[in-house]
């Protein structure tokens, strides 16, 4: 399935508004000023979704996903390259350490973040889609969870049972610099009813 | 018939009181309508108590915290909330220990529940020992990555040179001052054999050969204190007490010390105030060794004047009888506001003060091995030249077989013309055959002749090894020459041979070789 020009863009300001959100729910938790970019959104099946993707799944080793259904059925993950999970977590749990191997405190806290991170996005998503959602608790990916997600990205891509859609953003936690990438996998068929209901909504 | 639910509704509801996880449920005004068994032990609210009341009655800090906007969004959109207890603070101030000094760490998640959002579960997973644990385990490591640098820092900034070598010979760490001392930087030696700090080509020049043994045995020295080090940061140092002579331990640390001091120009000098007991219950080689640090930090930092050791016996009323030890200098001294610093792991009080102070030289007695007969069962050749020029200066004529075959042949065909070797060095690991089959098939033809090890591995389990394999005795590389020569002497004296033979043989004699 390819989006029209338009419903790209429309579904880039939806998920940009969830990041918006995010980061004042990032700052209400963290006591400091938690800034998150402006994402650059890539579709699955284009050269750059390859790209990050490839990377994401060789280097990344940090993940939560939460899974949805309802009007929507799919789900969403967030995923850290492990230097940026652990950087991420521990200021944001105030740890002091030097040990830079995630433990269950830290991988806490990213569950927890992911949790933030996501529930914005994903609640902004069913906002402007008008649909209503049910989510399941997060979890966190072990490495092969995630590489079987992005594994089957592609293969869902190539025949079209689903669109995902990857946005990467850079995060400001107490001016350190981190990066971190969403991912959102929806099922092909209720993404393209309700983005032809929103557009029909909007060009009304 | 309609089927009778309550039986089953009652049986889940159990089920929820058997979990090891605290469960609650609220509607959207957090009023309580269930609380498992589980809760009422760690809060000490009983379910009576709780269904009906409101969450935040027992617990108004909830209203403060972070936590309401978040669980308002589990009623308005349906989203489960997460509080990991690091990022979120516990969910519910619940004590633990004796004296309740202790909060339980807990990650706490809240689902919707029903149809319509009405209602969210609440639960609650203890993971206080798994966080304790966590914070044991990386305190550990900080711990020991402290003393990484700790000791990192020691070999950057000793004066002394300093290079650490792994079992089988490799170079590990070369600081600085063993870079000056050498000559070669730190990136041409690091995972090279030791031996490439060694002159190659054997010549019988004294001041080479010098030049070995001033640095091997300054090294072994320096290298035996890091072994030590190592030791305690392990804690594995061992402590023995024995009955010992403190007149005795004092003089060897006088006479041992004495070369060192002499060649400053400085009098070292012994003073026993008042009476010493004759003997005393101590570890006499870390005693001996504390006081050859004491005195030979003195004798490094005093340039004139005299360094003195004082002992004397305090003897307090009702107190256990206690020896001190005084080292007295007239060196530089330790500044006051330093003196806080001396006995904190390995503080330096100045590292620059140490830069100035080069490492120092023994010279210690020789042990003769006139008349002796060696055969050197080793295959490398730069082991060949300086244990077969070692020997051969101490007086002991040296016969060199490359492999332990060569051995093997070289002794039994020794002891058939009656005249065995005095003592064989067999180096353990060696191509064709190998030291330990070498060892075990001499033993088995009934030879009786002592055997020495040569190994480079310095484990317990590898001497007893050797030992196993019928040597007498076991010497690791890199050899200590006064050690070398010592073992050798000792056990040349127990071969009767040794003295019956060859009274007129050359004292400065080369090695045969034999291939």
């Amino acid at each position: 399935m390819k989006l029209n020009e338009y419903e790209l863009d429309a579904l880039t300001e939806v998920i940009n508004v969830g990041v918006g959100r995010a980061a004042s729910s990032l700052s209400e938790i963290t006591d400091s000023t938690v800034k998150l970019a402006v994402p650059n959104i890539y579709v699955c099946g284009t050269p750059e979704f390859s790209e990050i993707a490839t990377t994401l799944n060789l280097g990344f080793s940090t993940s939560v996903q939460q899974a949805f259904e309802g009007d929507l059925s799919g789900r969403a993950l967030l995923a850290f390259s492990s230097g940026n999970a652990f950087e991420l977590a521990r200021l944001v749990g105030g740890i002091q350490t030097s040990d830079t191997d995630m433990d269950a405190e830290l991988s806490g806290i990213v569950a927890e973040i992911g949790n933030i991170v996501l529930n914005a996005v994903l609640g902004s998503i069913a906002n402007f889609l008008d649909c209503r959602l049910s989510y399941q608790l997060p979890q966190l990916c072990t490495k092969s969870e995630f590489s079987k997600i992005i594994l089957q990205c592609s293969e869902d891509a190539q025949n079209s049972r689903s669109l995902a859609l990857l946005a990467d953003t850079a995060i400001t936690v107490a001016s350190h610099d981190l990066s971190g990438s969403l991912l959102v996998l929806f099922e092909t068929d209720d993404i393209v009813v309700m983005l032809s209901a929103l557009t029909a909504r909007l060009t009304v | 018939m309609a089927a009778n639910t309550q039986p089953m509704a009652n049986l889940a509801s159990r089920q929820l009181d058997l979990l090891p996880i605290g469960i609650c449920v609220v509607d959207r005004d957090l009023n309580l309508l269930f609380w498992n068994q589980t809760l009422a032990q760690w809060t000490g609210i009983s379910p009576e108590t709780a269904t009906g009341s409101n969450l935040l009655e027992h617990y108004p800090s909830l209203k403060s915290g972070r936590f309401l906007p978040r669980m308002k969004r589990v009623f308005e959109y349906g989203q489960p909330a997460l509080f990991s207890p690091s990022a979120s603070q516990p969910f519910l101030p619940i004590s633990l220990g004796e004296g309740g000094d202790r909060v339980m760490l807990h990650t706490t998640t809240m689902m919707p529940l029903g149809d319509h959002r009405q209602y969210a579960q609440i639960s609650l997973t203890d993971v206080t020992t798994q966080y304790e644990q966590i914070q044991a385990l990386r305190s550990e490591k900080e711990q020991h990555r402290r003393s990484q640098r700790r000791t990192l820092a020691i070999l950057d900034t000793a004066a002394d040179p300093i290079i650490t070598i792994s079992g089988i010979g490799l170079i590990e760490s070369y600081n600085p001052a063993a870079e000056r001392l050498f000559g070669y930087s730190e990136t041409e030696v690091l995972g090279k054999n030791v031996t490439v700090l060694m002159p190659s080509p054997y010549r019988e020049d004294i001041n080479a050969a010098q030049t070995i043994k001033r640095n091997g045995e300054c090294l072994l020295d320096l290298i035996n204190d890091i072994l030590d080090l190592s030791k305690i940061e392990a804690g594995k140092l061992g402590r023995e007490e024995v009955d010992c002579s403190v007149h005795q331990v004092v003089a060897e640390v006088a006479s041992l010390m004495g070369v060192r001091a002499k060649a400053k120009n400085l009098p070292l000098s012994v003073r026993f105030d008042g009476s010493i007991p004759e003997t005393i219950c101590t570890d006499p080689t870390r005693l001996r060794q504390i006081l050859i640090n004491l005195v030979g930090n003195a004798i490094k930092f005093t340039e004139a004047g005299s360094v003195q050791i004082v002992v004397c016996l305090l003897n307090g009323p009702g107190e256990e009888p206690k020896l001190q030890f005084d080292v007295i200098d007239s060196g530089i001294g330790i500044p006051a506001d330093k003196i806080g610093k001396l006995f904190l792991p390995f503080t330096q009080v100045d590292s620059s003060t140490t830069r100035k102070f080069d490492g120092t030289v023994t010279n210690e007695a020789e042990a003769s091995l006139h008349n002796c007969r060696i055969l050197l069962v080793e295959d490398g050749p730069d082991n060949q030249r300086l244990i077969g020029f070692l020997l051969n200066k101490a007086g002991a004529t040296v016969t060199l077989a490359d492999n332990g075959r060569i051995g093997f042949d070289l002794a039994t065909a020794a002891m058939t013309e009656n005249r065995p070797f005095d003592v064989i060095l067999m180096d353990m690991q060696m191509p064709v055959m190998d030291g330990y089959d070498a060892t075990g098939k001499l033993r088995e033809t009934g030879y009786a002749g002592p055997i020495i090890a040569l190994t480079a591995h310095a484990m317990s389990t590898d001497r007893e090894r050797c030992l196993r394999a019928g040597c007498d005795d076991y010497l690791t590389k890199p050899l200590n020459r006064k050690k070398l020569i010592s073992t050798v002497a000792q056990h040349a004296s127990r071969e009767e041979h040794c003295q019956a033979s060859n009274a007129a043989r050359l004292e400065t004699q080369p090695p045969t070789v034999c291939r």
